[in-house]
C-alpha cells in the first residue's frame, strides 16, 4: 500500500509538470482550433489591454464606469468631460461582478471616484464569468487577486489560460505586443470608451426570440453584494444603470420587473429602457448595443436628468 | 455527483481512505461503510427514492431467505411471484405506466372511442432499472437453487445499492458480487494501478469523445429538416460514437472504482463495434443486460418454443430483443428498435449460424478484408437502428430516415461546426484505434506502455490527462444511461 501511494504521489508531481509543459507547447504552437480550453485573448475588441495600461495614469476622478460591453460602449468619457466630469471607463467584455470586484480592489483607492456608475443588466449575475476572466488574465497583470478570481470561477478554460498566461508573464512574452487603437470598426478613446463606426441595427423584435429568466449564480451575487459594501464603506455614490437595449433584447427577459426590483433594492437604480424611448434601428448597431447617436442621447439624458439632480 | 466531477473525486478519496485505512481490519464495518456510502451517493442525486431502494432491498432480502427455506413448491412459487410483482410492478409503475395508459387510449382512438385516461406526473427513480434487475436475478437464482441467500443484511443491501454500479450498471449477479462482499478484500498493487488506468480510459471516452459528440449529435437531430442527408448520416455516426463512448466510458469507470475497493464486477463491453455480425454485437454490447435477458427471458422462451423450430427461435429472439429495447425506456422507438434487432437475426437463424462463435483471429494491426467488411456491415446496421434509439418519437425517426434517402446524401456533410466536427471525429477514431490495438485486453489502454520505461508510460497517461483538460466540454452532460 505504501508503494502504491508513493507512486501515486510521484505520478501526480510528474503529470503536473508534464501538463504545464504541454500547455506551454500547445499554447505556442497549436492553431486556435485545437485550443478548445485555452483561450489567451491578448488584445481583443474590448481594448482591455490598452485600458488597463491607461488606468494607471488616472487618479481622483469624478466618475468611474464599470460593467460589461454596455459600459465601455455606452458611457462616453468625452461626453462626461463636456458636462464637467473627469471620468474613466473600466468596463470590459462580458464583465461580471467577480471581475468588477477584482478591478475595484485594484484601482478604486487610486482612482478615488466620487461616483461609481455601474452598468447592470440581467445577464451579469447569471453569467459564469469565464469570458471576462480570460480577458483580464491575458490583458492585465496576474497577481493573487486574479488567482482568487480563477478559483471562484472554477473553470478549466480559466485555469489553463491562467497557467499559460503566467508563463507568458514570467518570460515576458508579451512585451512587444501593442494593441491597435482601431480594431475592425472599434476605436479606443482615451478614458476607456470604445466608439464604433455608426451602423444601424437590423434585428427587430419578432416576439419569438429565446426567453431568459433571472437566475443569478451564487458567487456572482456574493461578489455583487461585496461591491456594494465596498463602495458604501468608502463613501462613494453608487448608481446602478441599465443601459438601453432594443426591444428585441429586452423582451428576451421574462423577469424584467423582478430584475428592476432586485437592483432598485440594492442602490440608486435607473432603467433607461423605461426612461428613454430610442429607435431600435436608428440608435443601435445591434440588439444590445447603442450606436454613437444612441450613446449621445443616452449620455445627455444621464447627465441632464440624473447627475444634475 | 457523477464520476467525472470534483464532488465525486472528494467523496471517493474520503471513502477510499476510510475503507482501506480505518475499516480494513473489520469486514462488517467495511461493508457497512459501502452501504452508507452507497446511500449517501444515492441521496446526493435524489433522496426522495431512498426509501424505495431500502424497501425493495428489505423485501427481497426476506423473500430470498423464505424462498430458500420453503419446502413447499406452491409456497416457493408464491414468494417468488411476490418478489417479481414488487420488482416488475415498481418498474411498470414508475417507468411504463404513462406509456401503456397513453398507448391504450391511442389504440381506442383509432376506433373513435375516447378514453378519459389520466397520466401521472411520475419521476423515474434513478437506477431503478439496474437495481431491480439485480434483485430479480437474486430471487430467480435462489429459486433455481443456483445460489444460497445471504443472511447478512448489510451484505445484501450493499449488493443492491453498490454505488460504483448503482446508476448505470453493470447489472451484477448475486453469485458474483455477494461472495466478494462476504470475504475480506485485499489491497493489491497491480490491481490498483490497473484500476486507475481503466478509470483514466473511461474518463477519456466520456469527457473527450462522448461529451464533444453530444453537441454535434444534438444539433443534427434537432435540425434534421434543414440539413442535407449526408449531415444526417454524419449525425447518426456521431450518435453511435457518443453512445458507445458515454456508456462504455461509464462502465470502465464503474469497474475501475469497484476494483479500487477490491471488487471485480461484471464486464459490460467487449469492443462491440468490432463485432463480426449482429449476434456477436449483442454478445459484446451492454453484456450484463444481454446476459441477464438471455438467462431469464430468452433461454426459458426458446425452450418453450423449441417445438416450433426456427420460427420458434425467431419469436424467442424477437421477444428478447423487444424486452432489451423496452428496458431502455417507455417509448415505441425502443420497441421498434428491439423489433428491428430481432429481424437482424433472421439470416443467421435461417443459416443456423446464430450460436456459432466468431473465430478468434490473431490480433493484427490491420484487419483482414473479411473482418473489415463484416465490421462495417454490422456497424451500419447498428447505426440505422440507433437513429430510432436517439429519436424522440417514431415520427421523428421516420422523418429522419426519409430525409436520409435523398440526393443530398452526396453533398458535403460538414455544414455545422465544420472544424469541431473533424476534430471530434478524429477523437472518435483515435478511441477506436486504441481499442483496436488493445482489443485482446479488458479495456483499451490496459496493455499500452506496460513494458515501456516508467517515464514514457507516465508521459502517455499524462498526455491523455492533458487531452481531457484541453478538450473537455465545460458545459458537461450527464451519462446517457442515467435516464434508463
Amino acid at each position: 500500500m505504501r508503494k502504491y501511494f508513493k507512486h501515486l504521489f510521484f505520478f501526480s508531481l510528474f503529470t503536473t509538470a508534464v501538463y504545464v509543459l504541454l500547455l506551454v507547447i500547445w499554447g505556442e504552437f497549436m492553431p486556435a482550433v485545437f485550443k478548445k480550453n485555452l483561450n489567451y485573448s491578448l488584445g481583443a475588441y474590448g481594448h482591455m489591454h490598452t485600458r488597463l495600461r491607461e488606468v494607471e495614469k488616472y487618479k481622483n476622478i469624478d466618475i468611474l464606469f464599470v460593467g460589461a460591453s454596455n459600459a465601455y460602449r455606452g458611457f462616453d468619457t468625452r461626453i462626461a468631460k463636456a458636462y464637467g466630469y473627469e471620468s474613466f471607463n473600466l468596463g470590459s467584455s462580458a464583465q461580471t461582478p467577480v471581475q468588477t470586484k477584482l478591478l475595484l480592489d485594484k484601482y478604486l483607492d487610486v482612482l478615488n471616484p466620487k461616483i461609481l456608475m455601474y452598468a447592470v443588466n440581467p445577464v451579469i449575475l447569471s453569467n459564469d464569468g469565464v469570458e471576462s476572466s480570460l480577458d483580464i488574465i491575458a490583458n492585465g497583470n496576474i497577481d493573487s487577486k486574479v488567482l482568487q478570481m480563477a478559483v471562484t470561477i472554477n473553470d478549466i478554460k480559466t485555469y489553463n489560460s491562467l497557467v499559460y498566461g503566467l508563463y507568458r508573464h514570467v518570460f515576458n512574452r508579451d512585451k512587444n505586443f501593442k494593441e491597435n487603437t482601431v480594431i475592425a470598426e472599434n476605436r479606443y478613446i482615451p478614458g476607456g470608451f470604445v466608439e464604433r463606426t455608426v451602423t444601424f441595427n437590423k434585428i427587430i423584435d419578432t416576439g419569438r426570440q429565446h426567453k431568459i429568466g433571472f437566475t443569478p449564480v451564487n458567487y456572482q451575487l456574493e461578489a455583487f453584494e461585496n461591491i456594494i459594501d465596498l463602495v458604501k464603506k468608502k463613501g462613494i455614490i453608487l448608481i446602478l444603470v441599465q443601459a438601453p437595449v432594443t426591444s428585441a433584447a429586452l423582451n428576451m427577459y421574462t423577469d424584467n420587473n423582478k430584475i428592476d426590483s432586485f437592483f432598485s433594492g440594492k442602490a440608486t437604480y435607473y432603467n433607461f429602457n423605461k426612461l428613454l424611448h430610442l429607435s431600435d434601428t436608428a440608435n443601435f448597431y445591434n440588439a444590445d448595443h447603442l450606436n454613437q447617436t444612441g450613446v449621445k442621447i443616452f449620455n445627455d439624458s444621464l447627465y441632464i436628468k440624473i447627475l444634475k439632480k | 455527483m457523477v464520476f467525472n466531477s470534483i464532488p465525486f473525486a472528494v467523496f471517493f478519496a474520503g471513502f477510499f481512505v476510510l475503507y482501506w485505512f480505518v475499516f480494513k481490519q473489520n469486514l462488517k464495518l467495511q461493508n457497512l461503510l459501502i452501504l452508507i456510502g452507497s446511500y449517501a451517493f444515492y441521496c446526493w442525486w435524489d433522496w426522495r427514492f431512498l426509501a424505495l431502494l431500502i424497501g425493495s432491498s428489505l423485501l427481497n432480502y426476506y423473500l430470498g431467505i423464505f424462498i430458500a427455506k420453503s419446502t413447499i413448491a406452491k409456497q416457493r412459487r408464491l414468494l417468488l411471484i411476490a418478489g417479481m410483482l414488487q420488482g416488475i410492478g415498481g418498474l411498470l409503475f414508475f417507468k411504463y405506466y404513462n406509456f401503456f395508459i397513453g398507448s391504450f387510449a391511442e389504440l381506442f382512438s383509432i376506433f373513435n372511442v375516447r378514453l378519459d385516461v389520466r397520466t401521472l406526473q411520475l419521476i423515474l427513480p434513478l437506477g431503478i432499472s439496474f437495481y431491480t434487475f439485480r434483485t430479480l436475478s437474486y430471487l430467480l437464482d435462489i429459486d433455481k437453487g443456483k445460489i444460497k441467500p445471504t443472511t447478512d443484511w448489510v451484505v445484501f443491501f450493499s449488493y443492491v445499492a453498490f454505488f460504483p454500479s448503482l446508476f448505470s450498471g453493470p447489472i451484477d449477479r448475486a453469485k458474483l458480487l455477494i461472495p466478494q462482499l462476504e470475504k475480506k478484500r485485499a489491497f493489491e498493487y497491480a490491481g490498483m494501478t490497473d484500476a486507475l488506468r481503466q478509470i483514466l480510459w473511461g474518463l477519456f471516452k466520456k469527457i473527450v469523445v462522448a461529451d464533444n459528440c453530444t453537441a454535434i449529435t444534438n444539433q443534427v437531430f434537432d435540425n434534421y429538416l434543414q440539413l442535407p442527408a449526408s449531415a444526417l448520416v454524419l449525425g447518426a455516426l456521431f450518435y453511435c460514437i457518443q453512445l458507445y463512448a458515454d456508456f462504455s466510458g461509464y462502465s470502465d469507470m464503474a469497474i475501475g472504482f469497484a476494483r479500487l475497493l477490491g471488487f471485480d464486477i461484471t464486464k459490460n463491453f467487449n469492443y462491440p463495434f468490432f463485432a463480426q455480425n449482429i449476434a456477436d454485437f449483442w454478445r459484446r454490447w451492454h453484456m450484463s443486460l444481454t446476459s441477464w435477458v438471455t438467462d431469464y427471458v430468452f433461454t426459458p422462451l426458446s425452450i418453450s418454443f423449441r417445438d416450433y423450430g426456427k420460427v420458434g427461435l425467431f419469436f424467442a429472439i424477437l421477444f428478447n430483443m423487444v424486452i432489451v429495447g423496452l428496458w431502455h425506456g417507455a417509448n415505441w422507438t425502443y420497441v421498434l428498435f428491439g423489433v428491428l434487432h430481432g429481424c437482424y437475426f433472421i439470416p443467421m437463424i435461417i443459416k443456423g449460424t446464430m450460436n456459432k462463435r466468431v473465430k478468434k483471429t490473431k490480433a493484427t494491426l490491420i484487419p483482414s478484408f473479411t473482418e473489415f467488411r463484416n465490421m462495417a456491415a454490422t456497424f451500419l446496421l447498428i447505426m440505422l437502428t440507433n437513429i430510432l434509439f436517439r429519436a424522440d418519437s417514431i415520427t421523428h425517426a421516420v422523418d429522419y430516415y426519409k430525409h436520409i434517402v435523398s440526393r443530398s446524401i452526396f453533398s458535403n456533410p460538414l455544414v455545422i461546426e465544420k472544424t469541431n466536427t473533424v476534430i471530434f471525429l478524429g477523437f472518435g477514431f483515435f478511441m477506436f484505434f486504441i481499442e483496436w490495438i488493445g482489443r485482446d485486453q479488458e479495456y483499451g489502454i490496459a496493455a499500452i506502455g506496460i513494458k515501456w520505461p516508467r517515464i514514457f508510460r507516465w508521459s502517455f497517461y499524462s498526455f491523455i490527462i492533458f487531452l481531457m483538460a484541453m478538450f473537455m466540454s465545460t458545459s458537461g452532460s450527464a451519462f446517457l444511461y442515467f435516464k434508463f
